[in-house]
């Protein structure tokens, strides 16, 4: 630091600015969040960050100084010569006050159109900065810059580079070095020192840079120079008399075009041209000029965006500035081994410790886990999951200005997962109608003592038992304890006799008890009534036995809830149903008996004497209708509305608590419209509407946020993240098999359309497999092709394929013909692998569809 | 609904579950968060996936990490786990089940009996609903290979799955090799696919345990060559043939000594690994180190007399690795040889005889053994494999009789073939002799007590095995009697019919 000349001045100067800018960044990256959110929709993060660069500069001239600020800035960006000339002439360049000035200036600079240019100049060197050997820094940086194919990193680590880059430094770490203290630090040291007498050694690496740069980008670089010291325009001679300058000519013209517009969407363009313009005005009037040195952090950038050409990972590592924070604690402090790193993909900056990245990055390009997922990642070391969904709304910082934060986010995990586990009920929607009715006879049921029955019909995941459950909650809020509910289902209950113990052990009774009631077969009334008139006199629970019959005394009301009430009509004589009914009808007791069924016409089942005593109440439990519709239910498992919270749990005094749900539920909206989302939910709508299937797909989204990575991933098919779908069909299992599996499934899928057979032995397969292959072998050995071996080139011997066979029965794609059949080597061992017929369970024309087959497979699935 | 804030399992277990099981890094965090309690345990869970391919053994691994790992007032996950597969009947399943359960809550009074679905219910319930727990308790049962459960009713399964829906504090979950769609007739179960491995993913687990050092080279070397030799194993074997863990593993073991037998013997160094491989070609495409049958194993040490004895008792020991079905062929191959010398003629005559009833169908019986006209006509047989189809291509083609296995013959008309034929063949035959109807019916006897010839059809239990109309069936394959023909000089083929 206290090293000696302007040099240091400058580097004073990127000091302050750090600290400056440390808050500055936040608030800008929480002003583009919020920008972004909207225009985030689009889903990508790459362009988000583009925009943000741009956008986020504006916020923070608005907050710095505005105006005034600019003029300063446009020094700034040229600090090159700024610094330069400071060192020459402005010594005064004003360590102290200038220094602010020009600090916040900078951030301020980099706001206007110029700003991500300047950004992006210091950027590269943060990033080369980052990335090098931290020795190396800045001046690494600036040979990343150099049009030198050599990514920065790569660069970094070699030696000689660094000591180039160190002699060669000043001029670039004014320009970009700042912001790394550390570095900046040791290298202000030796660069100062290296500086003056090093021309030659850093010459190199500035020449490295030229080539690369367009001809503005050099125009600049060398009228910066000239501005400068002489000594660095010896350099740049030198530079220019090196190899370097022979390569720039041609390949400066050409090249800098190609990569500009192969960079694409960024606003190089702009830049270039100013840059241009710029050029000429600060070779005539370098010094004199603010606005002209904006020019310079233009012609910057460009370099850098040139050197990424070459590699491709430049442009990550040049966009990130000196001020770039990391996305994550938004500070922008970097220290050996935990540095802010900037994904190849995205350019999203984050330190080494905030994103969980081991203290040694590998080279090469590094992609953030958003990017990776569909990358192929690297960082499986980083030890999380790769959730290959597209992220739906880009990471953004606006989240960390609400208080407690963690606590909202991990409070609101909860609810909607148990939502979407199944473990909270979620609410009907547009079924009120059909609630008031199901309410309204309960309510009789209880209140009136009418007895009443009514099935409930719907599909499967309509909400049928959610229906009756919150129907019944309703209920029991006004009447408590007046009513017993007993719930039945089809599944577990298989036969009357079952359901009647269960009835009877729900109903508070000992099972033991009720062993005698069964043995009376044909009590099933009268155990019923003596159950419901036991009721009524809470008294007589107590003595067990007495199975008095007061009719009409009963005080509490029996709610029956009979899932898969289908179910219990085909027992026999449907002794249940008829009692149920019957006492519901002839009001010997108040029950209410709910049957749920999937079956619409579950009544033509019932016998006559159940149907006539059945009310033939129905209540229809539709599907959403509409997209939109289906939305308006599935919502429920990604957001919580506000009349929900206290049902929920939910702590609302919580500070921050406003703040968050606002900014959840502006980020599920925002996700509900990008078209990764849409299809997803379009999937589960045109598929079967099934809610509970869709916010199964959810729980592992949702389990996933965190604080550091609060944004929700739509699963999409594609990726590697696993998925809760279940497998459409048996052919998934074709993936595992081997070739030899394969080979004598397709042989016995073949036997089905070349010898009109619908069943198949092992013989028959493995004569048709070897068949094929000595057919096979025949043509590739005419065609030579047996000396490459190609991918069947192995006839496997029977018992390999005998094994094989096995195999494909165990998976169940082979299922057993008639059992025992014409052959049907019933009992005999040894009668069994040849003889015994097969059914093939896939057919042939879809085994290339599940699978991916090699040439020879493939053309047994197609020629025939 | 408690309302503890949202929190997934510790790290540091999912990460250790992530080193003993390498490659399944994705599946263990999804079932983890899908189990514990304070995360999303779900009603259901259906895990599914080819065998081997570690779905239980994660499975156990994770539930006994979660069940170990206490942190002070954090949640408790208790579990049972059952393999449906050691359960004969559905009520076996479900005692089973109910007495996993006592043992792991250290229930002290078990119920003595659960015959039904909906007992199971009850005394679970008893056991974990009625009984007061703390809030985060959760119990998780697993039901292994459920799919394969035997006599299982229609409505076991979609009854297990509701078993959550009344005691909110468990998660039942559901290991299947292949979940047929919507088989819980539930809305929605989340579902979790064990894929089987890829080539990189075979290596990898494979490199996590290298053989020991080899005395001429170093350990980093050894290493090395493992993991290319896994490759190139993987290449040769488990990708062609046998594509799971086990198997994969087996050949692995099996080939090592005979692979590195050259730099023992320090013919190669362990660098030259194409060398290496050309010289270990022989072994690769041994059949065996995938099927090795019982005989084969005896058959092998000749064949690798080379190798030490105990290279050839590990490929011994490492058969029983693999499940192999396919024995019967080679015993067949093995005995064929000894059969045409054991037997005595008018047994193999009569065997061949069997044969030919079996396979040629009735009317044909006049063309083949008829002495009517001239002679001797007939035969106009003789398949052969996938020779004549050619031209039929187009139409549909027709099987082989001889593949569609064996048909069941009346035992007069093997007799009265065995009358027709004895007379020639045995002429040919070397050992001669007219048999007495004596020597015929031992000849029945044996082959029939040897399951040569088998009795099919109903009363077989009770029935007089001489009575003339009864129905056999011949009970070896093509290839054994083909030997057994030559032994005496009867090409077989000539005398079928297609």
């Amino acid at each position: 630091m206290s090293s000696l000349d302007g040099n240091t001045g400058s580097k004073k100067r990127a000091r302050p600015r750090n600290e400056d800018d440390s808050p500055a960044p936040t608030s800008t990256k929480k002003q583009r969040l919020k920008v972004t959110d909207n225009n985030s929709a689009s889903g990508s993060s790459p362009k988000v960050d583009d925009d943000l660069n741009p956008a986020s500069p504006p916020p923070n001239g608005d907050v710095n100084s505005g105006r005034p600020a600019r003029p300063a800035r446009a020094r700034r960006p040229t600090q090159k010569i700024l610094e330069v000339k400071g060192s020459v002439d402005d010594g005064q360049a004003n360590l102290g006050a200038s220094a602010k000035t020009t600090q916040l200036p900078r951030s301020k600079l980099q706001l206007p159109p110029p700003p991500p240019r300047a950004r992006k100049v210091p950027a590269a060197t943060g990033n080369s900065s980052i990335y090098d050997v931290p020795d190396s820094g800045d001046e690494l940086s600036t040979a990343a810059g150099t049009p030198v194919l050599l990514s920065p990193r790569k660069k970094g680590a070699t030696p000689t580079l660094e000591a180039q880059a160190n002699g060669a430094d000043q001029p670039v770490k004014r320009k970009r070095g700042r912001p790394r203290k550390d570095q900046s630090a040791l290298l202000n040291g030796t660069q100062s020192a290296a500086a003056s007498p090093a021309p030659p050694t850093s010459s190199k690496p500035t020449s490295a840079r030229r080539p690369a740069v367009p001809g503005k980008g050099g125009d600049q670089q060398e009228s910066e120079e000239v501005p400068g010291t002489p000594s660095r325009k010896a350099a740049a001679g030198i530079r220019g008399g090196r190899k370097d300058l022979v390569e720039q000519v041609p390949n400066g013209i050409l090249t800098p075009s190609k990569q500009r517009a192969g960079a694409g969407g960024r606003e190089r363009k702009n830049v270039a041209f100013r840059s241009s313009m710029h050029d000429s005005g600060d070779n005539n009037e370098h010094a004199g000029e603010v606005s002209f040195p904006d020019l310079v952090p233009k012609t910057t950038k460009q370099q850098p965006p040139e050197t990424s050409h070459n590699e491709g990972e430049g442009e990550s590592d040049d966009s990130s500035e000196d001020d770039q924070v990391c996305a994550i604690c938004s500070k922008p402090d970097t220290k050996r081994g935990n540095e802010i790193v900037f994904c190849d993909g995205c350019d999203m900056a984050v330190h080494q410790k905030c994103y969980n990245l081991p203290r040694i990055l590998p080279e090469g390009d590094w992609f953030c886990r958003t990017c990776s997922g569909d990358d192929d990642s690297n960082n499986l070391a980083a030890g999380d999951q790769k959730e290959g969904g597209v992220v739906v709304a880009l990471a953004e910082e606006s989240y960390l200005d609400i208080p407690n934060f963690e606590q909202h986010l991990r409070a609101m995990q909860r609810v909607l997962v148990d939502r979407c586990t199944g473990r909270r009920r979620i609410k009907l929607r547009g079924q009120d109608e059909v609630y008031e009715k199901a309410f309204q006879l309960v309510e009789q049921t209880i209140k009136a003592g009418e007895g009443n029955s009514m099935l409930v019909i719907g599909a499967r995941g309509c909400g049928k038992t959610t229906l009756v459950e919150s129907v019944v909650s309703d209920v029991a809020k006004q009447h408590k304890d007046q009513f017993h509910v007993v719930r039945l289902n089809g599944f577990v209950h298989t036969d009357d006799r079952l359901a009647l113990r269960e009835i009877w052990r729900q109903l508070g009774k000992e099972m033991e008890v009720e062993d005698d009631l069964i043995n009376k077969t044909n009590s099933y009334a009268d155990t019923m009534a003596s159950l419901l008139a036991l009721l009524s006199h809470p008294t007589e629970i107590g003595a067990a036995g007495g199975v008095e019959q007061n009719d009409g005394v009963t005080s509490k009301s029996v709610i029956f809830v009979i899932d898969e009430f289908d179910l219990f009509a085909t027992h026999a004589r449907q002794t249940l149903l008829y009692n149920l009914f019957d006492i519901a009808q002839a009001k010997k007791a108040p029950i209410a008996v709910l049957g749920l069924t999937t079956r619409i016409d579950v009544v033509e089942s019932l016998e006559k004497r159940v149907k006539s005593r059945f009310s033939h109440r129905y209540v229809y439990l539709g599907l959403p209708k509409s997209l939109p519709g289906y939305w308006n239910v599935c919502r429920q498992g990604l957001r919580v509305d506000d009349g929900d919270m206290r049902a929920e749990g939910i702590d609302q005094t919580v500070k921050g608590h406003g703040q968050f749900w606002k900014w959840w539920n502006e980020k599920i909206e925002t996700l509900r419209k990008t078209p990764v989302f849409q299809d997803h939910l379009e999937y589960h709508f045109y598929n079967s509407k099934s809610v509970s299937a869709f916010l199964t797909t959810c729980i592992l989204p949702l389990a996933a946020l965190t604080a550091a990575a609060p944004t929700l991933k739509v699963p999409s098919y594609s990726s590697s993240v696993v998925p809760v779908d279940p497998p459409d069909s048996k052919l998934h299992l074709l993936e595992s098999l081997s070739d030899l599996d394969l080979s004598m499934l397709i042989a016995a899928a073949r036997l089905d359309i070349v010898a009109h057979t619908d069943t198949v032995n092992f013989a028959m397969a493995y004569d048709e497999y070897a068949s094929l292959m000595s057919r096979q072998r025949l043509q590739s050995a005419s065609a030579g092709m047996l000396a490459l071996g190609g991918g069947v080139g192995r006839v496997w011997g029977r018992g390999v394929a005998g094994i094989a066979w096995e195999r494909l029965v165990t998976l169940g794609l082979l299922v057993p013909a008639a059992p025992g059949g014409r052959l049907g080597s019933g009992g005999q061992p040894g009668g069994g692998l040849d003889a015994k017929m097969w059914k093939v369970d896939v057919a042939l024309e879809e085994i290339p569809g599940a699978v991916k087959l090699n040439n020879v497979l493939g053309k047994w699935c197609r020629e025939i | 609904m408690n309302n503890s804030l949202f929190q997934l399992p510790n790290e540091l277990v999912l990460t250790t579950l992530a080193q003993i099981f390498p490659c399944r890094d994705s599946q263990i965090r999804a079932l983890a968060t899908l189990l514990y309690p304070t995360a999303a345990p779900c009603q259901n869970l259906v895990l599914y996936g080819t065998e081997a391919t570690g779905k239980t053994a994660i499975t156990t691994a994770l539930l006994e990490a979660l069940e170990n790992e206490r942190a002070e007032d954090g949640p408790t996950i208790k579990s049972a786990i059952v393999n449906s597969i050691e359960c004969i009947t559905a009520r076996h399943l479900f005692e089973s089940i109910v007495s996993k359960v006592v043992h792991a809550l250290r229930w002290e009074s078990p119920p003595s009996r659960c015959e039904t679905i909906s007992q199971l219910m009850v005394e679970l319930s008893k056991m974990l609903k009625y009984t007061p727990r703390p809030d985060n308790f959760h119990f998780v049962l697993v039901l292994d290979g459920i799919d394969r459960q035997r006599d299982m009713p229609a409505t076991l399964l979609p009854a297990l799955a509701r078993l959550s829906e009344t005691i909110l504090c468990l998660t039942t979950v559901f290991i299947v090799t292949s979940p047929p769609a919507n088989f819980l007739r539930t809305p929605f179960v989340a579902q979790i696919q064990f894929p089987n491995y890829t080539k990189p993913e075979f290596v990898a687990i494979l490199a996590t345990k290298t053989p020991p050092k080899l005395p001429t080279t170093t350990e980093e070397e050894t290493v090395d060559l493992w993991t290319r030799f896994a490759g190139a194993v993987h290449d040769a074997l488990a990708r062609s043939a046998a594509r799971t863990l086990p198997a994969f593993r087996h050949a692995c073991t099996a080939l090592w000594p005979r692979f590195t037998a050259p730099i023992l013997a320090g013919t190669h160094g362990p660098r030259e690994f194409s060398k290496l491989l050309v010289a270990a070609r022989v072994h690769f495409q041994d059949e065996r180190l995938l099927d090795p049958g019982i005989v084969a194993a005896n058959t092998m040490i000749p064949h690798n007399s080379k190798l030490t004895n105990g290279n050839a008792e590990m490929v011994k020991n490492g058969g029983s690795l693999v499940k192999q079905p396919g024995t019967r062929d080679h015993q067949a191959v093995g005995t064929a040889s000894d059969l045409a010398v054991l037997l005595p003629t008018t047994a193999r005559l009569l065997l061949l005889a069997a044969y030919l009833a079996s396979h040629n169908t009735t009317r044909h019986d006049l063309t083949l053994f008829s002495t009517h006209h001239h002679g001797r006509k007939r035969r106009r047989g003789g398949l052969s494999l996938g020779v004549g189809r050619g031209g039929r291509r187009s139409k549909h083609r027709k099987i082989a009789r001889k593949l569609l296995g064996a048909h069941a013959f009346v035992l007069e008309r093997m007799l009265a073939i065995f009358a027709a034929v004895r007379r020639e063949w045995d002429a040919k035959g070397a050992a001669g002799g007219d048999a007495m109807d004596s020597d015929v019916g031992m000849a029945i006897a044996t082959l029939a007590s040897l399951r040569l010839l088998v009795r099919v059809g109903a009363g077989v239990a009770g029935a007089d095995p001489m009575d003339r109309g009864g129905k056999w069936r011949v009970n070896i394959g093509w290839e054994m009697v083909r030997g057994l023909g030559r032994s005496i000089g009867v090409e077989v083929e000539e005398w079928l019919i297609e």
